[in-house]
């Protein structure tokens, strides 16, 4: 009969196994405390924001998101108690900001998507393998550049260009009294943040493409798909949950973005006139991360205090709505199309 | 799998390919009994200079190793056991008496990636309907003489590729080859099932509206993907529910899919890649039966890796062997008895 110098199986030891269970519970306590530890400072700057901010929106209701004739600067500081000088109580009307935030972000998203998906196309399917090696790195340094060299660039250089060549002195003149025009206006708040968020979403989109499963592209090229079609048809097809996602993550930047546009826009509480045409994108605004950074130093007044919270209390749930409904449209994405 | 149908598609096999083998028989005889038979001739593609055309009867023979000139040396690879006497490559299909015959054929054709050269100079001749099976040990080379037919070789950027693919007598290497239209007329069915991560209605609408001037209604489109979802014998389990995501069917069903988006281009030949390696015996069963149906309008070249498999669909079998097409011919002939040594040892199971 054959003996076995050693046993088939290898027993478990006992004692190194209970110690892995026991490694394996305080590994796992100390990352449920870590985990806990972010949630409560996540809740406790949330409870904040709204502690310090409600009394803005409660000491002016509705009309908070509306638009008033008195300037967005001055209602900042005074519009609870009245002017100290004993002027008229005023209302805080944030719309200015508000439509600074809305112009600015639209207007970037609208610009870098179509630019985002075409770069990230190039780079990911049909530049030349060294040439895509070559443009990688220079996008992910340019997605995590600081805003505020984007910020130093754009009144820099783009300032100037922008007054010099599209703004005429005549045009100016006439609308001094109103506004004066200068470079730092809409159109450059929107170039910024689409520089700054064009290279985020590029790397999204690219890496999205590039973990397209080669057996979809080679379906279609079999198919009689040429390799344009093919991308169209299938590869941007395919992509859609990161497309959600990468759009998402880019306008969470963008709205949440304040030295760079505070820079490049002006940064003045005017509401722009669709009736000036074109000028409409010359004129300056300012958004609502913009006025917290601006007026940072003003805090010793409650007033603007709470102002400038209420201000954060919407940017707050801006972005926590555009992360929850980003999870929400890319799953639903992902369940459409069955990203396995 | 049920016994009884597996037994009554191998007796309808049986019949078809001894009815085929029945008509080829006189031009095997010619080739082999007359060389200078003018229809032989025709049938022959003229041999490569450093191989002049081997004595029918010496074929048979396996020669001794230094004889074979046109047999390069084996690679030196030390997985792939040095199969027993490498013999001389049988340069003639003798199967096809016409040459108009022949739907595909490959003619000297060289594939080689980043200089490491794959395919010697093959010569495959494939006769127009039924099935041909590519068979051979792995590595051979099978698939990539497949992906030549449809220019699927070069997505690789290190191929380079040499020699003929004639596809109804036109080369598709030519300059001036519409590469979509090529591919539409000769679609190809993958290893993995691959259908694309959309309804199972889009994956077979996809060729259609490919080739569409204008984008068509789906009510247009209806007919055509139920006409093929049919054929492809998937429209029973999923004519309720079209709109459900394709990547939800089972392994099975996603292959058959695949066939049925093929169908969908309305090709004259359906290339496949083991198409069943990834299946369960349930599934693959069904896509044999599917290939022997479809074998009956168009034609089909499969590469498998499954010689039991080649043996219950094939009408003409073709044996590679280290980049060499070695023999090939009538499925019976080459499997029951063929010519040379290797491939009778590779149909034995000796290696493989």
């Amino acid at each position: 009969m054959a003996t076995f110098t050693r046993p088939l199986v290898e027993p478990r030891p006992q004692s190194g196994g209970a110690s892995a269970t026991r490694a394996d519970g305080i590994f796992r306590a100390v990352l449920i405390a870590i985990s806990a530890f972010m949630l409560i400072v996540i809740a406790a700057i949330t409870v904040f924001v709204f502690y310090v901010g409600w009394p803005s929106f409660s000491a002016n209701g509705l009309s908070w998101f509306g638009s008033g004739d008195t300037p967005l600067d001055v209602e900042l500081g005074y519009s609870f108690l009245g002017d100290p000088e004993g002027g008229r109580y005023t209302t805080l009307n944030a719309w200015p900001a508000l439509l600074g935030t809305l112009l600015t972000t639209g207007g970037a998203l609208l610009l870098s998507f179509p630019f985002a998906l075409l770069a990230a196309i190039f780079i990911a399917e049909l530049a030349p393998k060294r040439l895509a090696a070559f443009l990688d790195p220079i996008v992910s340094v340019l997605a995590a550049t600081p805003s505020v060299i984007y910020g130093l660039f754009a009144i820099l250089v783009l300032a100037p260009l922008i007054e010099q060549n599209l703004i005429p002195q005549d045009k100016a003149e006439q609308i001094s009294p109103v506004v004066t025009l200068t470079g730092a206006n809409v159109l450059l708040g929107i170039l910024v943040l689409t520089l700054m968020i064009a290279p985020l979403m590029i790397a999204i989109f690219a890496d999205a493409l590039r973990a397209v499963p080669v057996k979809w592209k080679e379906g279609a090229i079999a198919l009689g798909c040429d390799e344009w079609r093919m991308t169209r048809r299938v590869s941007i097809r395919a992509i859609r949950p990161a497309l959600v996602a990468g759009t998402t993550l880019a306008m969470g930047r963008a709205v949440g973005e304040a030295i760079a546009l505070s820079m490049a826009t002006g940064s003045i509480a005017f509401i722009p006139n669709p009736l000036d045409g074109y000028f409409f994108f010359l004129e300056p605004v300012r958004s609502l991360a913009s006025s917290i950074v601006d007026y940072s130093e003003g805090f010793e007044s409650p007033e603007l205090k709470a102002n400038l919270f209420a201000f954060g209390v919407i940017l707050l749930i801006t972005t926590a709505a555009l992360t929850i409904g980003a999870k929400i449209a890319s799953r639903a994405a992902e369940k459409k199309l069955g990203g396995s | 799998m049920d016994p009884n149908d597996d037994q009554q598609r191998l007796d309808e096999r049986a019949k078809r390919q001894e009815w085929r083998h029945a008509l080829d028989r006189s031009a095997d005889l010619r080739a082999a009994g007359d060389p200078t038979d003018p229809t032989a001739v025709a049938a022959t593609p003229p041999p490569p200079p450093a191989a002049p055309a081997p004595d029918p009867l010496a074929a048979v023979e396996p020669a001794p190793f230094g004889a074979a000139a046109a047999v390069p040396a084996p690679p030196a690879s030390a997985a792939e056991p040095d199969p027993v006497a490498l013999a001389q490559p049988l340069a003639q299909p003798a199967h096809v008496a016409d040459p108009a015959d022949l739907v595909l054929a490959a003619r000297g054709l060289r594939v080689a990636f980043s200089g490491n050269e794959i395919l010697h100079g093959v010569d495959l001749d494939a006769p127009r309907g039924g099935v041909l099976a590519l068979v051979g040990p792995s590595g051979c080379g099978k698939t990539t003489l497949l992906r030549s037919i449809n220019r699927l070789t070069e997505l690789a950027p290190t191929a380079t590729i040499g020699g003929q693919i004639l596809f109804d007598g036109a080369d598709v290497y030519a300059g001036g080859t519409d590469l979509n239209l090529l591919r539409r007329r000769v679609g190809m069915v993958f290893q993995q099932p691959n259908p694309f991560p959309m309804t199972i209605f889009d994956n077979v609408a996809f060729a259609i509206r490919e080739q569409a001037k204008r984008r068509p209604s789906r009510g247009e489109l209806m007919p055509q993907v139920a006409d093929v979802l049919q054929r492809a014998g998937l429209w029973d389990e999923v004519k309720d529910n079209l709109d459900r995501n394709a990547l939800s069917l089972s392994g099975g069903q996603q292959q058959r899919l695949c066939i049925a988006r093929t169908l969908a281009a309305n090709p004259e030949v359906i290339l496949m890649d083991e198409p069943c390696s990834a299946l369960d015996p349930r599934s693959t069963a069904r896509i044999e039966e599917l290939i022997v149906q479809l074998a009956g309008s168009l034609t089909i070249v499969i590469v498998t890796h499954n010689l039991a498999q080649a043996k219950r669909i094939a009408d003409y079998a073709a044996y590679l062997l280290n980049g060499d097409l070695i023999e090939q011919g009538i499925a019976q002939q080459v499997f029951e008895d063929p010519a040379n040594q290797s491939t009778r040892d590779f149909v034995a199971g000796m290696f493989g």
